[in-house]
């Protein structure tokens, strides 16, 4: 079993939120679903079988659950629509974790540019991804 | 007959090998307020022209009554 203990719905919800006013849109979340997301994405941790996973591999893991299981949804009365929602979002928290070394005093910080943000989101939306092939794109980010 | 091969008094060590498996690469232990504070810092990075190349995408979709607003 890993040792992290993350509560993920607020996360999740600070992160919707942001995207929610940026797209001018209405998101809902289903907090069953998130549910399943934390369990399983704890199920993919343990299988590395590593007591202390590092960020990349909480990152990957989170990520390819939120992608998986799309937990957020549109209210029905939304006039705009994201339909990459999920996959966005699943990104943004990945990056955040990975995000947490660093701090306004880092000369290492990373950036992530446009390209790769739409890039990233569109792939994750159409194509095959991984917990482990998306640890490392993290891990590239993440180290310092 | 089937022939096994193999270099002569090799190295490989099997116990070894298997315990780089669950070699633990964590560092410090992370927290849900790091993630927070890890999404503080993501946001400054953001620009307006990030969301707005994601707008143009063929994912983004609006009611045409936005545009009659508009």
């Amino acid at each position: 079993m890993t040792n992290h203990n993350i509560n993920w719905s607020p996360i999740l919800t600070e992160i919707a939120e942001y995207c929610e006013n940026r797209f001018q849109t209405a998101l809902v979340i289903d907090t069953d679903v998130l549910q399943e997301v934390e369990l399983m994405a704890g199920i993919t941790l343990d299988n590395f079988k590593i007591t202390n996973p590092n960020v990349a591999k909480i990152a990957s893991s989170i990520a390819f659950w939120i992608r998986k299981l799309k937990p957020i949804y549109f209210d029905e009365n939304a006039q705009n629509k994201f339909l990459a929602i999920n996959e966005l979002v699943s990104l943004l928290v990945g990056l955040s974790i990975c995000k947490r070394y660093f701090d306004d005093s880092s000369n290492t910080e990373f950036k992530i540019s446009k390209r790769i943000l739409n890039d990233w989101t569109s792939s994750y939306r159409i194509n095959s991804h991984s917990p482990h092939s998306s640890t490392i794109a993290f891990e590239l980010l993440a180290s310092k | 007959m089937a022939r096994l091969v193999g270099i002569q008094n090799s190295t490989f060590d099997a116990e070894k090998f298997k315990a780089t498996f669950s070699e633990n690469h964590g560092e410090d232990k992370i927290t849900t307020e790091d993630i927070q504070k890890g999404w503080k810092n993501l946001k400054k990075d953001i620009s307006d022209d990030m969301f707005d190349e994601l707008k143009q995408s063929k994912y983004y979709i609006q009611s045409t009554n936005n545009n009659d607003k508009s």
